[in-house]
């Protein structure tokens, strides 16, 4: 095997990682080859010199135990939240309805709308029977005849009928 | 040894350094009552794993607070998602697997926000838990200076794999995972970033 090629494979020797067949191949081209000597060592010098960055740790548990708990609890009221919101939008929604109805329905009846149609409709619908249609003559689409009226035309016609009459007979 | 007892005395030593690791029966039944909602199963994992989650965090972002934020972070997804861990893969490779999106994430934050280049932060002593004469400390201080500044140097997938490789040993089958491509592809990329670093390294030197 080539020079460059066991080169490659030094890292691997260190390691331990290679077949028996390549390994001896590289520990017989390491007594003569100076280079790939000093390159192996100088791994292993490294090698060595990284494992010995080991630092002796201050424990975290309590750190992490109080992390965990503070996202926890976040995360319970986050939840909590949620449910109250969703639990009780219906609620509010329906009573805000009911209140706005019930809020509308007072004020047609303290102040009747001008056209007494509408406040027939929510008698029908509503059955406020408060006052008698018949004695409120503003919530009543019944027409009364005018009968003086009527007879006043009648009365004018014939008139003009007469004078007509007189008129063509001169 | 019970879940309870094993948790108590993860507990007391979490400060110092990294914990027994669970074997797998203990693990499952630990993620199971997590996705259970059990917060002292949650609080158990967390002991398990701060070491290498803060760990690679900070080898990746270079910065104590950061990583130590990023690290918190980490294990709140952890709580969120464990509902989505099926157990069709080891857990520490997911975990990490997430511990890489978020470093990445914050990495991309920075560069569009344009802040400063990642400084180093070396308040606190980067060294082993054997006692260390002051000289040493100094030394050792100076010599992760350097790697730290080697590795902010190298691209982002390098430094990753290194981080991964280097730092936690993991298999190049649970990297090949945690980074989603093959293995043939993270043979020739650890080789590529080892020898990245060392040229760095050679630089920084010179």
């Amino acid at each position: 095997m080539k020079h460059e090629k066991i080169q490659n494979q030094l890292s691997a020797y260190l390691d331990n990682e290679l077949v028996p067949e390549v390994r001896s191949m590289v520990e017989k081209h390491l007594i003569d080859c100076q280079e790939c000597k000093k390159m192996l060592e100088d791994f292993q010098h490294n090698q060595q010199q990284i494992s010995d960055l080991i630092h002796p740790v201050p424990s975290m548990k309590n750190a992490v135990l109080a992390m965990i708990h503070e996202t926890e609890s976040n995360t319970r009221k986050g939840l909590l939240s949620i449910i109250k919101k969703l639990a009780f939008r219906p609620f509010t929604v329906g009573a805000t309805a009911f209140s706005t109805i019930c809020l509308l329905i007072a004020l047609f009846y303290v102040n009747p709308s001008p056209n007494p149609q509408y406040d027939e409709l929510l008698d029908y619908y509503f059955g406020f029977q408060t006052e008698e249609i018949s004695n409120n003559p503003l919530k009543s689409n019944v027409v009364v005849p005018l009968n003086n009226q009527t007879m006043e035309t009648e009365e004018t016609i014939e008139e003009s009928d007469s004078l007509f009459n007189l008129y063509m007979s001169e | 040894m019970s879940v309870t007892t094993l948790t108590a005395d993860m507990e007391t030593y979490s400060d110092i350094t990294q914990v027994e690791e669970f074997d797998s029966q203990q693990e499952r039944e630990i993620i199971l009552r997590c996705q259970d909602r059990d917060t002292v199963a949650m609080g158990t994992l967390v002991v398990q794993y701060q070491h290498w989650v803060y760990n690679i965090a900070y080898g990746l972002l270079g910065h104590h607070e950061d990583a130590e934020d990023v690290a918190q972070d980490v294990f709140l997804s952890v709580w969120q998602n464990i509902n989505k861990f099926q157990f069709r893969s080891q857990f520490s490779t997911w975990l990490y697997k997430i511990v890489k999106n978020k470093c990445l994430n914050l990495i991309d934050q920075r560069k569009r926000r344009k802040t400063e280049p990642m400084e180093i932060d070396d308040t606190q002593p980067w060294v082993p838990l054997d006692k260390v004469t002051p000289e040493q400390e100094v030394l050792q201080s100076e010599q992760s200076q350097i790697l730290h500044k080697a590795l902010d140097r190298l691209k982002e997938s390098y430094r990753t794999i290194l981080i991964l490789r280097e730092l936690r040993e993991l298999s190049y089958e649970e990297i090949s995972e945690i980074l989603n491509c093959t293995l043939g592809r993270v043979k020739s990329r650890l080789h590529e970033a080892r020898k990245a670093l060392r040229v760095e390294l050679e630089r920084i030197d010179w």
